[in-house]
């Protein structure tokens, strides 16, 4: 299926599908056992440690997404060069295609655009599939 | 791996000691927890072979998400080298996999473009990329 802003949204089905909705449940399931306050501390840590897995991750990618999209814009528009947005303007800027980037990239800091407005604002979508 | 052994193809796979020292235990908890719940009968031992699961689908994915990303880094630092060497390439890199991507940073500057010519051309396997490799660039730095 094409990727557009229908159906960008990455989902992991076994972190998102699996993992998740299990850690949550066992920490019902420990609340409501009561096995004592210490398994209850040691099932949120649990659960709250699938987090960073995922996050740390995502960052990392987003300063990776930061810097493709610097070098991308430095060939196709070098007076763009000292541009700054934000982290979450940068990975919506990625799909955009090469045409619409630099107008994307003024209009984005100029006047602030949101996520969703960035993303909302791409005609051509260039799809991203590899990432985490 | 030491660095006295030159990396070639026969030695390049990556294996994470720490990896497989918390990855066999937690996959050997799963066969004690089923084990357990068996033993004991009650439901909510067999939800301890759920999160016993869990623990091991969260081991694979620490490493997978970060290998993921290392992937990406290598598509970068790979786009760069070709667009340099050979930049009437640029338009066809899209068209390079992830697992292209991955085996054609072990080659040499010299064969590079040509390899990923054939890549593309041939559609190789990242495991024929890699056997095609006449000097193996090393690669230590890794996840």
């Amino acid at each position: 299926m094409k990727q557009s802003y229908q159906n960008h949204w990455r989902w992991d089905p076994p972190y998102h599908y699996f993992v998740t909705p299990a850690v949550v449940l066992n920490f019902v399931l420990v609340v409501w056992g009561g096995f004592g306050w210490w398994t209850v501390v040691m099932a949120a840590v649990f659960a709250l440690m699938t987090r960073p897995l995922r996050n740390y991750c995502l960052f990392v990618q987003d300063r990776l997404i930061r810097l493709e999209e610097r070098l991308r814009l430095m060939e196709l528009d070098p007076s763009l060069r000292d541009v700054e947005l934000t982290r979450l303007q940068w990975t919506g800027i990625r799909f955009a295609s090469d045409e619409e980037l630099p107008g994307l990239v003024r209009r984005a800091a100029a006047e602030k655009l949101s996520l969703d407005e960035i993303k909302r604002s791409i005609r051509v979508w260039r799809e991203d599939h590899f990432r985490v | 791996m030491p660095e006295t052994i030159p990396q070639s193809y026969a030695n390049h796979a990556r294996r994470d000691p720490w990896f497989l020292a918390i990855g066999i235990p937690a996959l050997l908890n799963v066969g004690v927890m089923i084990w357990m719940a068996f033993r004991s009968g009650g439901w909510l031992s067999w939800w301890g072979v759920v999160m016993a699961l869990v623990l091991v689908v969260m081991t694979l994915l620490v490493r997978t998400y970060a290998l993921k990303v290392q992937d990406r880094v290598i598509r970068l630092e790979e786009r760069l080298r070709l667009g340099a060497l050979a930049p009437e390439l640029k338009p066809r890199l899209d068209e390079i996999s992830r697992f292209q991507w991955v085996a054609l940073r072990f080659a040499s500057d010299a064969e590079l473009p040509a390899l990923a010519r054939r890549a593309l051309d041939e559609k190789l396997e990242p495991k024929a990329i890699k056997q095609a490799i006449v000097n193996w660039r090393a690669d230590h730095f890794r996840v």
